[in-house]
């Protein structure tokens, strides 16, 4: 690469202390585009937490400070959508926008999620073509929001309200997806609905984890937990799938856990499994079996996974791939997972202490399999190394290279280990949709 | 805590030191129900707690420590303490409660038939009743069958407003309608409320007790301290030691906390299971989700206990269904058979005033689903116009928690307060007073046999007092052999009412009083089960 070339990640949430999936996903594209030598800058339209950093790096554009922020009804499943609006139709706002992306100087634009395209295509740059567009795909959203909208109970009025909503999410995001330059998308099953809508190029690059450190971490346990206790773990964020997921997954057969075994859960899906709890009245009945153990820090974390005696992956549908699941590979905890908790990891079903669990029954079965066994098999390091966050981004990496420098032979290029070598075998419209061995593209 | 050294300063009132020659058990006795739930109606759990606590606490052959889980430690009580706790509920310090009646004045509801009526009364040695206190003007002026609507209508429409309500205003509504209502008794009555008796344990120096809810076992805690200054925080059981529980119901006794601690230090438990009335396939329903909480103690139970004594052969049964279904190991379960023994009436007892010369049929137990007591209140309207049907029903049992849709059966009826009278408090004497001029005891159950309740204890003291007794099928009749009742499918509701009309007849003689077991007789076998399992683990 020559010279310095930058890039200007737009989003609507922040990325720089990254909590939640969306916000790791960001975060680990930002960091591997730096090492790979880009500049990087950052704009997050979001409403900004005490924990964010503000800096040089990434600014926030801080909802608290609208006008209006519309979209608050139908449970707050279409927040995000408005969240551009919002810039928009606030002249302070929208000029900061401006400001920010003309100080950054795109050599080319990443756009996670999809929301702030509006805003994104007026960028000088991107409107003369001299930048182009990625979007940085973590899901299809229509199809997200329609099933969290069936998972949230709501009466018919609402759903109805909701109705046309999906329609413009969806036709919005096709749009999106169109015009962009390139999409990169989590799995092949989302690739294969960008490029039925018309996609120009489509990778994927999934979403992976990192190594946790393990050394001295062995046995330290959180005071809840009753000393020699062997519990199953899991984590995950608010986000609806999580909290479904647990509640038909794992709760059915909560009661039939042995003395000594626990359930324990960690992060934002926790808080909302307590309050659900509560409104149950199943607090005083899961004591015992469930510890709720609310955000904790990655020290904690770390610790968690590594004295469990298995990790759950209760996640029954949602798009993209799951952050949790790389985690849990890259450790040598036994693993019980729901088959859509392994979308995105389909190479990795058969790694040794894997169990695959479809339905409360076998869940459950699997997990108290796992808790009452002895020590997990061990995973080799190297079975796993391909889940790390730089190998799932190199694709991305490369994918912006070609893009940047113009190169058209991208298309014929290894842009990473999951787009199979198809030397010679070129695309008439330019793009990259290959996804897998043997799994071609409608267009080629 | 050193718990020998807790123990020791604990001798002096348990006389532990003297007795412990090392040959008897020592056995930690769990009153934890008995001290959540002081206060209220003596059924179930609480009632076989208590029952076999007072005998073992006297029990010679073993060396009992009393004690009660708070915040997840055991206390220990003092012995003296622990026999006030177990002294069956206060008799005329404790007034029995009319739910959804104002008692004071006394508003008559249902005026009785000028004549006939005193033929078919029993001899209770009360005067006939008169009423105490003129009716209102309004009163006077609105026949009672259109008050008693307007009250039925009245009493739904607040349900319904409350139901629909937020749930962050939904208690303010309520307190603002119950604030409403008493401002129009106060205007029309012009009397003012009666006020609330604190419950009293006899004999304790503190004025009155705290009654926590099952729902926070920490409030035992606060209990504890309001009324019990002398309990101390102990350890567990040591080896070869035992601890004996009855708290398989509610989440007052932390039975996996026990189960825990019982594998990791090597104590022995026996727990009393009085029924097991789950089905054995308790399916995740999110729609109910209170099954997830009888799963859980249920599991908690099989988990517990070295051995587990049932009081019948159906509930040890269904114990081991349930045990073979969740792929637990069959539980050492035993039967003993099933003792009752109905609280000695005191002097001072009597029938509560609403129910002088009056003729009635007696219900036990918690109003809840399984009581199916839907059957008697359709029952009941359906037959209450007949001049020949001079029976009033009374229900006596606290409203189970979260069972509204039992509990509104009952209290929208438009005989509620009239002809169907719901005593929510009710002194052990006072029952057993209720128990002896009941024309016959009910017990419709459920038709669904995994939410049947078995209703032994109450059954066997109406047998115990000579009252007839109309049941339903579903459940299990205890004690065979003894027992001289009327079964009948609780879905046949034509059968019900003509088995009540059979028992308004003149000519229908109760049962003979029958002799059941006496709770000594229980508490000697299980103190057989444990001396039985100190052998074996000395062994």
């Amino acid at each position: 690469m020559t010279g310095q070339r930058n890039i200007l990640q737009v989003g609507t949430h922040s990325t720089l202390r990254p909590i939640h999936g969306g916000q790791q996903r960001s975060h680990h594209i930002g960091r591997v585009l730096e090492n790979a030598g880009y500049f990087v800058r950052g704009i997050a339209a979001c409403w900004r937490q005490d924990h964010d950093i503000v800096n040089d790096r990434e600014a926030i554009l801080d909802l608290r400070t609208a006008r209006s922020v519309p979209g608050g009804g139908i449970g707050g499943v279409f927040g995000d959508f408005y969240h551009c609006v919002a810039i928009e139709k606030d002249p302070h706002l929208r000029a900061e926008f401006f400001r920010l992306a003309q100080s950054a100087r795109p050599d080319a634009v990443l756009l996670e999620h999809p929301w702030m395209w509006p805003l994104a295509r007026l960028i000088p740059e991107v409107e003369g073509g001299l930048a182009p567009v990625i979007y940085n795909s973590q899901n299809v959203e229509a199809h997200l929001k329609r099933r969290l909208l069936r998972d949230m109970n709501l009466d018919a009025k609402t759903l109805a309200e909701a109705e046309p909503l999906l329609s413009m999410v969806d036709a919005f995001e096709q749009g999106v997806v169109v015009r962009a330059d390139a999409v990169t998308a989590c799995t092949v099953e989302d690739a294969q609905i960008f490029d039925s809508w018309g996609s120009r190029r489509t990778i994927i690059a999934g979403n992976g984890s990192s190594r946790r450190p393990t050394t001295a971490l062995s046995q330290p346990y959180p005071t809840v937990l009753p000393p020699n206790c062997r519990y199953a773990f899991t984590v995950g964020s608010e986000h609806q799938p999580n909290v479904t997921g647990f509640d038909n997954l794992v709760l059915p057969w909560l009661a039939m856990l042995r003395p000594g075994q626990r359930v324990v859960v960690a992060g934002g899906v926790s808080i909302a499994l307590r309050n659900r709890l509560a409104e149950r009245g199943l607090s005083a009945a899961l004591e015992g079996r469930l510890v709720l153990l609310g955000r904790v820090n990655e020290l904690a974390l770390s610790a968690l996974i590594e004295n469990a005696a298995c990790i759950m992956l209760p996640i029954e549908y949602g798009g993209g791939s799951n952050i949790k699941t790389a985690e849990a590979l890259l450790s040598d905890r036994p693993i019980v997972a729901s088959p859509a908790s392994m979308r995105g990891f389909d190479e990795f079903h058969n790694l040794p202490g894997v169990t695959i669990a479809d339905g409360p029954a076998q869940f459950g079965a699997a997990v108290q399999f796992a808790l009452a066994a002895g020590s997990p098999p061990l995973r080799s390091p190297t079975s796993v190394v391909a889940l790390t966050w730089d190998a799932m981004l190199a694709p991305l990496v490369a994918l912006v290279g070609a893009l940047i420098e113009g190169n058209q032979a991208m298309s014929n290029a290894d842009v990473g280990g999951r787009l199979p070598a198809q030397s010679g075998e070129g695309h008439g419209d330019g793009r990259l949709s290959e996804y897998s061995s043997g799994h071609r593209h409608k267009g080629d | 805590v050193d718990t020998r050294l807790v123990l020791a300063v604990l001798d002096s009132n348990n006389r532990i030191a003297a007795d412990n020659n090392g040959r008897r058990p020592r056995v930690f006795i769990d009153l934890s129900t008995t001290l959540n739930l002081h206060g209220q109606q003596a059924t179930g759990a609480l009632r076989t707690e208590r029952e076999i606590a007072r005998q073992l606490l006297e029990e010679p052959r073993i060396i009992a420590i009393p004690f009660v889980f708070s915040a997840g430690s055991i206390r220990a009580l003092d012995r003296v303490d622990a026999l006030r706790l177990v002294e069956r509920s206060p008799g005329p310090e404790g007034p029995t409660r009319l739910r959804g009646v104002r008692r004071d004045p006394f508003i008559p509801m249902a005026a009785p038939a000028a004549e006939g009526l005193a033929a078919t009364l029993h001899d209770t040695g009360h005067e006939t009743f008169v009423p105490n206190t003129p009716a209102t003007a309004i009163h006077a002026a609105i026949p009672a069958r259109r008050r008693m609507l307007v009250r039925a209508a009245l009493r739904k429409l607040a349900r319904r407003t409350i139901d629909v309500m937020p749930a962050a205003s939904r208690e303010d509504v309520r307190l603002v309608l119950i604030h409403g209502r008493e401002i129009v008794r106060k205007t029309f009555r012009k009397q003012p409320p009666q006020a609330r008796v604190p419950v009293t344990i006899p004999g304790s120096t503190k004025a009155s007790i705290l009654i926590p809810t099952v729902e926070c076992p920490d409030e035992i805690a606060r209990a504890l301290n309001a009324t019990f200054g002398r309990c101390v925080e102990i350890g567990w059981p040591e080896m070869g030691e035992i601890l004996l529980t009855c708290g398989f119901y509610g989440a007052v006794v932390p039975l996996r906390l026990i189960a825990e601690a019982r594998e990791r230090v090597g104590f022995s438990c026996v727990a009393i299971c009085h029924e097991f009335p789950h089905d054995k396939k308790l399916q995740w329903n999110p729609e109910k989700p209170q099954g997830l909480h009888y799963a859980c103690i249920s599991m908690d139970l099989l988990d517990v206990a070295d051995r587990i004594l049932c009081f019948s052969s159906h509930t040890r049964s269904r114990l081991i269904d349930f045990a073979c279904h969740c792929g637990r190991a069959t539980p050492d379960a035993r039967v003993i058979v099933a003792h009752r023994t109905p609280a000695g009436l005191t002097a001072e007892a009597a029938l509560p005033r609403e129910l002088d010369c009056r003729r009635f049929a007696l219900s036990v137990g918690p109003v809840s689903r399984r009581q199916n007591l839907g059957v008697l209140v359709r029952a009941w309207e359906a037959l209450s116009d007949r001049p020949d049907f001079r029976l009033d029903l009374v229900l006596v049992g606290h409203a189970a928690e979260g069972d509204k849709a039992a509990i509104g059966e009952v209290e929208a009826s438009p005989l509620f307060g009239r002809r169907i009278l719901w005593f929510d408090e009710c002194p052990d004497d006072v029952l057993d007073l209720l128990y002896r001029r009941a024309d016959a005891l009910l017990y419709p159950g459920s038709a669904d046999p995994g939410i049947s309740e078995r209703c032994d204890l109450p059954l066997a003291e109406a047998l115990f007092a000579g009252v007839p007794v109309l049941a339903s099928n579903t459940i299990e009749v205890p004690g065979a052999g003894f027992v001289d009742a009327t079964l009948l499918d609780p879905g046949e509701e034509g059968a019900w009412r003509k088995a009540l009309l059979d028992l308004v007849i003149p000519t229908l003689r109760p049962s003979q009083p029958t002799q059941p077991p006496l709770w000594d007789t229980a508490a000697s076998e299980i103190v057989s089960h444990i001396l039985e399992i100190a052998r074996a683990r000395s062994e």
